[in-house]
């Protein structure tokens, strides 16, 4: 057995290079590189079709690349696979599971598979199940069980050996909402110690897991983008439409305000800390300004999709208001939304 | 990690009811097949007596009884082996091994050495029969122990083919029915007449039923021995082709 991987802080653990593969004359992945580190989760998002899963084979290793690499935690598919894949849990869009296994059993399985034995591979599945919350069904049948459950030992699997990197191709496909966000913490708890790749075309649910997010149209990658929230925790956009033409200096003047960047039609992006977010309203009104819309920004990522999709230009930022239909989808943050008109 | 595999093939075996019902069947047949033979023995005894060189009951049984189930290998072999590969592509479990750090050696060893296991419970099933005279004669046990031999290579060369065909493709029966098919050309294959003798040798030494007959009358035949070896070998190196070439086309979806 290869010696575990010792983790390094903002080290990639998985690096893909300009990965290509062709179906007959079809390009299906089409010049695709990617970078994870641990602590990161990435959201693969895309139409159906569009090469998510080809990608996701490719990098699991499951099908080699007609050009390109892929290397985990050092070691390179095409070389040395048993060594990647001893970092690597992969979660297919159909789950891998032995239907007439008792769960117990098949954890094991799972484990010993990818090298685990004895008194670890006991504490491993002991500690899988704890995650997954499949204390209570280890002897029950997995072809007995719901579709939830199903789909936790899918991720159990995946985990039970703690690989560097995860790779999971819609997780959430099939189930209810209470599951769907069973799932998403489970996500985010894993997302410390693990990388994370994980598909899917729901946006709300991209939004609230993800680090960052990748945009796959016709096999090719045609936006990477870090989601803001995450990178700046303790800030909060808002989006402010003023009647009158100000300058970016005013802007700044207000405290608590980080950042203003100038929309098109006298909007402003203002970057903001959270804890004077409150304030910042009436100190406005006081400046005399006329405010005609006043709200957090939506990072839409269905906006950037359609529009990433449709002419493949890069994303502007979304007004909530364009955009108050499809808010539901979006961050929780978009239902405190209040629009002012002076 | 082919020890695991084999393990969970054993088991999967084991917890299918398809597998008991095979097994049943087979057990009624071999009893009543046994005893047959048996009767038969016992009405012509005294005839064989007069012979030089007579058969005892062992090399009756062996040339009567125990020969004759190496054909009903080329049925049960494809039945047993027909799930390993088509139903990890039509679960979509194989994903698991694919993307576990499992050679393709040890996928295709593991599940070869797992149907085998239970292949060879079977068949000592058959011998425990002939061996339940000991009780009331002397019994050749070398000549039953080769006889068992010759059964478990015809029978690892039956799981091999069977486990080639069900590497081809997703749909159980039909790997079942080609490797059948296969392994029963392969077997008459030497009982045709062909006009040229070249072909003749050929077709004979070619055909499985030939290389059989050395073991049921109590001879060890290296040429036997390494026909069904090559065979076995050449069926198990065809399916880890045939895996390995997933990495380039894709598992049968």
């Amino acid at each position: 057995m290869p010696e575990l991987y010792t983790p390094q802080p903002g080290k990639s653990v998985l690096t893909a290079q300009n990965l290509h593969r062709f179906q007959g004359e079809h390009c299906v992945v089409d010049d695709i590189s990617l970078e994870l580190a641990r602590g990161q989760v990435l959201g693969v998002l895309g139409l159906n079709g569009a090469g998510k899963s080809s990608t996701l084979r490719l990098l699991c290793g499951m099908q080699a690349p007609d050009h390109g690499k892929v290397m985990i935690c050092g070691h390179l598919m095409a070389d040395a696979p048993l060594l990647a894949k001893q970092h690597l849990g992969y979660l297919p869009e159909n789950p891998p599971l032995y239907r007439d296994m008792r769960v117990d059993d098949y954890l094991q399985f799972a484990g010993k598979l990818r090298g685990l034995r004895r008194t670890t591979l006991k504490q491993a599945v002991q500690q899988v199940k704890d995650d997954c919350d499949l204390g209570d069904v280890g002897r029950r049948i997995i072809g007995k069980l719901s579709k939830g459950f199903q789909q936790r030992v899918g991720i159990a699997q995946a985990i039970i050996h703690r690989p560097a990197v995860i790779i999971l191709d819609e997780p959430s496909s099939g189930l209810d909402p209470e599951q769907m966000r069973e799932i998403r913490e489970l996500i985010q708890k894993l997302a410390p110690q693990h990388g994370i790749i994980f598909s899917t075309h729901l946006l709300a649910e991209a939004t609230a897991v993800c680090t960052d997010v990748c945009v796959i149209h016709h096999g090719r990658l045609i936006a990477t983008q870090a989601l803001q929230q995450t990178v700046k925790p303790d800030t909060t956009t808002l989006t402010v439409k003023f009647r009158q033409l100000l300058k970016k200096p005013q802007l700044l003047r207000l405290p608590g305000v980080i950042d203003a960047i100038a929309q098109p039609g006298q909007r402003w992006s203002l970057q903001v800390q959270s804890s004077q977010q409150e304030q910042l309203l009436p100190l406005m009104v006081q400046q005399g300004w006329n405010i005609m819309d006043f709200g957090p920004q939506v990072h839409s990522l269905e906006h950037l999709f359609a529009s990433l999709i449709r002419d493949d230009r890069p994303p502007e930022p979304v007004q909530p208001a364009d955009y108050a239909g499809s808010t539901r989808e979006q961050s929780p943050r978009s239902r405190q939304r209040t629009a002012i008109s002076a | 990690m082919t020890g695991v595999i084999a393990r969970r093939e054993f088991h999967a075996l084991l917890k299918s009811p398809f597998t008991w019902l095979i097994a049943a069947i087979l057990q009624v047949f071999f009893a009543w097949y046994f005893l047959s033979t048996l009767e038969q023995y016992l009405a012509i005894q005294h005839q064989l007596a007069l012979q030089d060189h007579a058969p005892g009951v062992t090399a009756f049984l062996a040339f009567r009884y125990l020969a004759p189930i190496c054909a009903l290998l080329l049925l049960i072999c494809p039945l047993l082996t027909m799930r390993c590969l088509a139903d990890e592509y039509r679960h979509h479990t194989f994903a698991l091994l694919q993307s576990s750090p499992v050679p393709v050696h040890a996928i295709v060893l593991g599940k070869f050495i797992g149907v085998m296991g239970f292949v060879s419970l079977l068949l000592l099933l058959a011998i425990l029969m002939p061996l339940s005279l000991l009780a009331l004669t002397d019994v050749d046990l070398p000549l039953l122990g080769l006889s068992l031999l010759g059964l478990i290579i015809t029978g690892a060369m039956c799981t091999a083919a069977g486990l080639f065909f069900s590497s081809l493709t997703k749909n159980t029966m039909i790997a079942a029915i080609t490797s059948s098919t296969v392994l029963l050309l392969l077997w008459i294959l030497g009982k045709g007449t062909y006009s040229d003798a070249g072909i003749q040798t050929a077709m004979t030494s070619l055909s499985t039923s030939t290389h059989l007959g050395t073991f049921f009358q109590g001879l060890l035949d290296t040429r036997d021995v390494l026909y069904f070896f090559i065979l076995t070998t050449l069926f198990l190196s065809l399916t880890m082709i045939r895996i390995s070439s997933f990495n380039r086309n894709g598992a049968p979806i």
